[in-house]
C-alpha cells in the first residue's frame, strides 16, 4: 500500500521508506521484478503468506529482507482496520522495523 | 489462383478448393504465405526481445544480454545477483509463458472458428476459458490433490470444465441442425458470465484477497515461474500437434458437413478430435495464466486478412502471431502502471473487444 492511505500512514509515521510509493494506485499489486529491483530491507506480511512462501518466490532469495530474515508476519486485524487496536498494530510494526530499539 | 478442382461460383474461392496434403507446400499464393510466416516470426522475435529488455526494474540491455549469455551459453561474466534473478528467474519465464499461452489460445481460437465455421468463435467468447477457470478454481478451493510428481493435473481438471462449457454452448445454440453465429456467441457469453460469477464467489468464499481473484479472472503473468511452463507444455504441445495435423481437414470442413462427408471426411470424428485438442490446450493455458480474452479472436483474424483462409498455412502463422500478441500485451500489463501490475486480460480486452465489435459490425466474411 502507498503511504498516503490509511494503512500506509503507519509506515510513514515510523519513517519507513515504502516501495509502493511510486505506484499510481493507492493499493497496487506490484510486479515481481519491481519488488526484487527495489530490494526492500524489511517485508511485512498481513495475509496468508508466510516467510517461507515468499522466500521461495522466484528471485526473492536476492532480496535483502529475505537474506537477513527480516520478514514480519503481522495481524491484519490490528494493522488494516481503523479501530483502537491500531495502536497495538503500530507497536508491533515498530518492533518489526526497528528490532534493536 | 491455382484451383484445379473447385469450380463453385462462391466468392470465397480459397475455401472451395480441394486441399492438398497438409505437408505439401500450398500452391498459388505460397509466396505470400511464406512471407507472412516470416513476418510473424520476425514480429514474435521483436516482441520477445522488447519484452526481455523492457520492464519495471529498468535493467539496461547490456546486463540483460550478459545474464542471458551466462545461463544460455555458460559465458563467464559477472552479473549482479539481483539482475541475474530478475532476468533469468522472473522475466524470461514470464515472456516464455506469455508466448506459449498466446500461441495456445490463438491456435485454439482458429480451430474453434474452423470447427464451428463461425468467425466469432474464440475460447473466451465461447465460455471455454471461463469454464476451464471455474473447474480449476473449484479444484483449488476444494484442495484437491493436483500434482503427480512434477506433472500438474490442474489442466486436466480445467479441461473437464472447458469441454463441458463448449458442449453446453454448442448444444444450447443448436437449432434444427444449424448453429447460428449469434446464438452460439450469446450462449457462450451467458455461460461465461455464469462461470465468472461462480469463480468470484468461490474465490471470495475461500478468503482470497480481491487482487488474486482478479488475477484469476482477467489473467496475470505476475509471479510466473519455470515450473508454470512445465505445467502447460505437456498439454499444449500434443494438442497443438493434433490441430496442426488437421489443417487440411479443417479446410474441407469449411464446406458444410454434408459436402465434407461426400469428400470422404469423417466429420463427426474430426470435429470431436479438434474440439478436444483445442479445449485441452485452452484449459492448460487458463489453468496457469487465468482467463485471458480475445487473443484467440485477434490473431486468427489478423492473419486471415493477410494470407487468406488456408488452415495449413494459417495455423503456424496464427500460432506465432498469438505468441507475439500476448507477449506484447503482457509487456503492457507490467509497464503501463509500473511498478504496479495490470491484469493482462485488461490489456487484451481493451484491444480485442473493439476489434470484436468491428467484426460483428462487418460480418461480410469476405476473408473467412
Amino acid at each position: 500500500v502507498r503511504s498516503d492511505t490509511f494503512v500506509g500512514a503507519l509506515y510513514k509515521l515510523l519513517k519507513a521508506e515504502n516501495i509502493a510509493d511510486r505506484a499510481e494506485s493507492p493499493y497496487p499489486q506490484l510486479s515481481a521484478e519491481a519488488i526484487v529491483a527495489a530490494n526492500p530491507e524489511v517485508v511485512v506480511l498481513v495475509d496468508d503468506e508466510t516467510p517461507a512462501s515468499v522466500g521461495a518466490r522466484p528471485g526473492w532469495d536476492t532480496i535483502a529482507a529475505v537474506q537477513a530474515r527480516r520478514i514480519c508476519e503481522l495481524d491484519d486485524d490490528q494493522l488494516s482496520r481503523p479501530g483502537p487496536h491500531i495502536i497495538d498494530g503500530l507497536e508491533s510494526l515498530a518492533d518489526c522495523l526497528y528490532p534493536d530499539e | 489462383m491455382a484451383n484445379p478442382v473447385g469450380q463453385s461460383g462462391n466468392q470465397a474461392v480459397g475455401q472451395r478448393r480441394l486441399p492438398r496434403a497438409w505437408w505439401r507446400p500450398a500452391g498459388g499464393s505460397s509466396f505470400r504465405q511464406v512471407g507472412a510466416f516470416g513476418i510473424a516470426a520476425v514480429a514474435l522475435l521483436v516482441c520477445a526481445t522488447a519484452a526481455m529488455l523492457i520492464g519495471p526494474a529498468g535493467i539496461n540491455a547490456d546486463d540483460v544480454i550478459r545474464a542471458l549469455a551466462k545461463h544460455l551459453v555458460g559465458a563467464d561474466v559477472y552479473v549482479a545477483p539481483q539482475v541475474d534473478a530478475i532476468v533469468w528467474k522472473i522475466r524470461l519465464p514470464r515472456v516464455l509463458l506469455a508466448g506459449l499461452a498466446g500461441a495456445t489460445l490463438a491456435f485454439s481460437g482458429a480451430a474453434y472458428q474452423g470447427v464451428f465455421r463461425n468467425p466469432l468463435a474464440d475460447p473466451y467468447l465461447l465460455g471455454v476459458a471461463s469454464g476451464a477457470g471455474l473447474a480449476g478454481a473449484l479444484a483449488i478451493v476444494l484442495d484437491a490433490p493436483l500434482t503427480l510428481g512434477d506433472f500438474s493435473l490442474l489442466p486436466l481438471v480445467s479441461f473437464a470444465g472447458a469441454m463441458g462449457s463448449v458442449l453446453l454452448a454448442y448444444g444450447i445454440a443448436r437449432v434444427g441442425g444449424q448453429t447460428p453465429n449469434t446464438t452460439l456467441i450469446l450462449a457462450g457469453v451467458a455461460l461465461s458470465s455464469l462461470s465468472v460469477s461462480a469463480i468470484s464467489y468461490l474465490l471470495i468464499l475461500d478468503n482470497q484477497n480481491v487482487s488474486s481473484v482478479l488475477a484469476w479472472l482477467l489473467g496475470s503473468f505476475n509471479g510466473t515461474t519455470w515450473r508454470d511452463l512445465s505445467y502447460v507444455l505437456p498439454y499444449a504441445l500434443p494438442a497443438g500437434a493434433v490441430i496442426f495435423m488437421h489443417g487440411r481437414l479443417l479446410n474441407v470442413m469449411q464446406l458444410d458437413d454434408h459436402e465434407a462427408t461426400l469428400l470422404g471426411v469423417d466429420v463427426q470424428r474430426t470435429k470431436t478430435v479438434i474440439l478436444i485438442a483445442a479445449s485441452l490446450a485452452t484449459a492448460a493455458a487458463v489453468s496457469v495464466v487465468g482467463v485471458v480474452g480475445f487473443v484467440g479472436l485477434l490473431a486468427p483474424h489478423i492473419v486471415r486478412l493477410l494470407i487468406g483462409p488456408d488452415y495449413r498455412c494459417l495455423l503456424p502463422v496464427v500460432t506465432l502471431t498469438g505468441a507475439a500478441l500476448l507477449i506484447l500485451a503482457d509487456l503492457g500489463s507490467r509497464t503501463l502502471v509500473s511498478p504496479g501490475e495490470l491484469p493482462v486480460g485488461v490489456v487484451t480486452s481493451f484491444v480485442g473487444a473493439p476489434f470484436f465489435l468491428f467484426l460483428l459490425r462487418r460480418q461480410r466474411r469476405a476473408y473467412f
